[in-house]
């Protein structure tokens, strides 16, 4: 095996035992809380999620940037942004199911128009738009420069509805039972489960994109040697016929 | 151990190890049928060559 | 760049008026939302005063939606724009003048929509200027997000476009109605911060816009 092939083996298998201790810890050995009782529990996976989220459309954005840049323009920028994008996905995904389920015991309620999970809920939908535009087919430059913008745009797009929808939650309200603070004391074992929580997650998006990344990679030179083999055949049949 | 919080860990574990395991096969189908045309294209390379 | 936008402006809004697709079709279309709110909340004056910010931008904003999606498209399907880039015009100016000449239309369409809510919903208007001046902002807000993400879209389906537009102006949608709310209700101060999130949106993509549409035209 590569050693390419090796590293990205390691890095799964790392990510794997990392979850299955975070788990651990986060399940029987840390103590439940003070308020929240083991409720609590949902810490250790539920900002890794949001963290990873917005790791991911970073990772996007900044591998979109590098394809949009004529001077660094290569295939592979645009394949690891989608990658990264359909990760992200993922996680933005878990990150409002883990914070619904997080909150309904919590808050009362499924779903609030809460600040944070509002903000979260357009990141998923500007990513489902990336990724809807992804699927329409067309050449592969195209594809490449118009995600690329939409990521762009989309990216500038989160801070400003962070700071609108925080604004929008904040401003002329008074505090009410509906936004309890999720402040938690975190301390000792606490604290560690957090930490590899969020170590844990990280490398296993890194597996994913990897993976994916090396799978699209693949699909695209199967392509190029499918229209090569195309030819070849074309050519043959016409050498017979001379 | 609260329910809910069980459904959560659930939840991660399930669609994370779903979209992993999804991952990991398509990479090897791929994989697979990559090395398949890579050597199918090196053995049309070869027939040329003697001529 | 400033001349090229007032040509092309000018170009866009004279196919327009020669078309009339605002006039004969997005106009009507604006009555008839007014109508279905009205059916929707059972005339309920109290009701229809306090959500006509809301019933107001989103209209505005679907009313947006077809101007943007028009503009793209009055260019055709070889788009002529990508034509006159390759004969040397500059498509900052382009995009500029597309920014425009969509602005002017909306505007349009707002105030005729905004005589139409304060006389069919007894919802009488205050502070004109703000509702006014906020308008024209988050118009050039959304017209600029529209017209990158329209040729992006361009010519691969028709609900691409509201998918991608409508999350990233949110912010545009939310402040606008809350500066309207507070116009509405009489209180402008508290408008202040709202505006000024409409003004950085604008300025943002507007910059944002003019750097990157020479690259949407080449995708």
């Amino acid at each position: 095996m590569s050693r390419n092939a090796k590293l990205k083996r390691g890095v799964g298998i790392t990510a794997l035992v990392m979850i299955a201790i975070t788990f651990w810890l986060g399940l029987y050995v840390t103590p439940p809380a003070e308020v929240m009782g083991n409720l609590v529990r949902m810490l250790y996976i539920h900002p890794p999620m949001a963290w990873i989220a917005y790791l991911a459309y970073g990772i996007t954005t900044a591998a979109s940037l590098l394809y949009l840049w004529k001077r660094t323009r290569r295939r592979e920028w645009d394949l690891i942004a989608a990658a990264s994008a359909e990760a992200g996905v993922f996680f933005t995904g878990l990150t409002i199911l883990t914070g619904s389920i997080w909150g309904r015991p919590a808050w009362g309620v499924w779903w609030t128009w809460d600040a944070l999970l509002t903000s979260t809920a357009v990141l998923f939908l500007l990513y489902l738009g990336y990724l809807a535009l992804r699927q329409v087919p067309m050449s592969e430059t195209k594809r490449g420069v118009r995600s690329a913008i939409a990521a762009l745009v989309a990216f500038i797009d989160v801070p400003i509805v962070h700071e609108s929808v925080y604004w929008w939650k904040t401003l002329h309200q008074t505090p009410s039972v509906l936004n309890p603070s999720m402040n938690v004391e975190v301390h000792g074992s606490m604290a560690w489960a957090l930490l590899l929580g969020f170590v844990a997650f990280t490398m296993a998006y890194v597996w994913m994109v990897w993976t994916r990344y090396e799978t699209s990679k693949r699909q695209a030179e199967l392509a190029d040697l499918e229209v090569e083999q195309a030819i070849r055949e074309r050519l043959a049949v016409e050498e017979v016929r001379l | 151990m609260n329910p809910y919080v069980e459904a959560g860990y659930t939840a991660v574990t399930c669609s994370l190890g779903g979209y992993a395991i999804v991952l990991g096969v398509r990479s090897r189908q791929v994989r697979l049928r990559l090395a398949k045309l890579r050597a199918s294209a090196q053995q049309a390379d070869r027939p040329l060559e003697d001529a | 760049m400033l001349r090229t936008a007032v040509v092309m402006a000018k170009k866009d809004l004279r196919l327009e008026w020669r078309a009339r697709v605002l006039l004969n079709q997005v106009l009507p279309f604006v009555f008839v939302v007014i109508v279905l709110f009205a059916f929707g909340f059972d005339a309920k004056v109290e009701i229809l005063t306090q959500v006509t910010p809301g019933l107001f931008w989103v209209t505005t904003f679907f009313g947006l939606e077809l101007a943007v999606s028009r503009a793209i498209a009055i260019e055709g399907e070889n788009q002529a724009q990508v034509g006159l880039v390759m004969m040397g015009v500059n498509p900052r100016g382009m995009f500029l003048g597309k920014v425009f000449a969509i602005v002017v239309e909306v505007l349009v369409l707002e105030v005729v929509l905004s005589a139409g809510i304060a006389v069919l919903f007894n919802s009488p208007l205050h502070e004109v200027a703000l509702l006014a001046g906020s308008a024209f902002i988050a118009d050039i807000g959304v017209a600029t997000v529209g017209i990158v993400l329209a040729g992006v879209t361009e010519g691969l389906g028709g609900s691409l476009l509201p998918l991608l537009l409508f999350p990233v102006v949110s912010p545009v949608l939310l402040s606008a109605t809350k500066v309207w709310q507070y116009g509405l209700e009489e209180s402008p101060a508290k408008a202040l911060p709202w505006s000024e999130l409409l003004v950085g949106f604008s300025l943002i993509y507007l910059v944002l816009g003019i750097l990157v549409y020479g690259v949407v035209l080449e995708g």
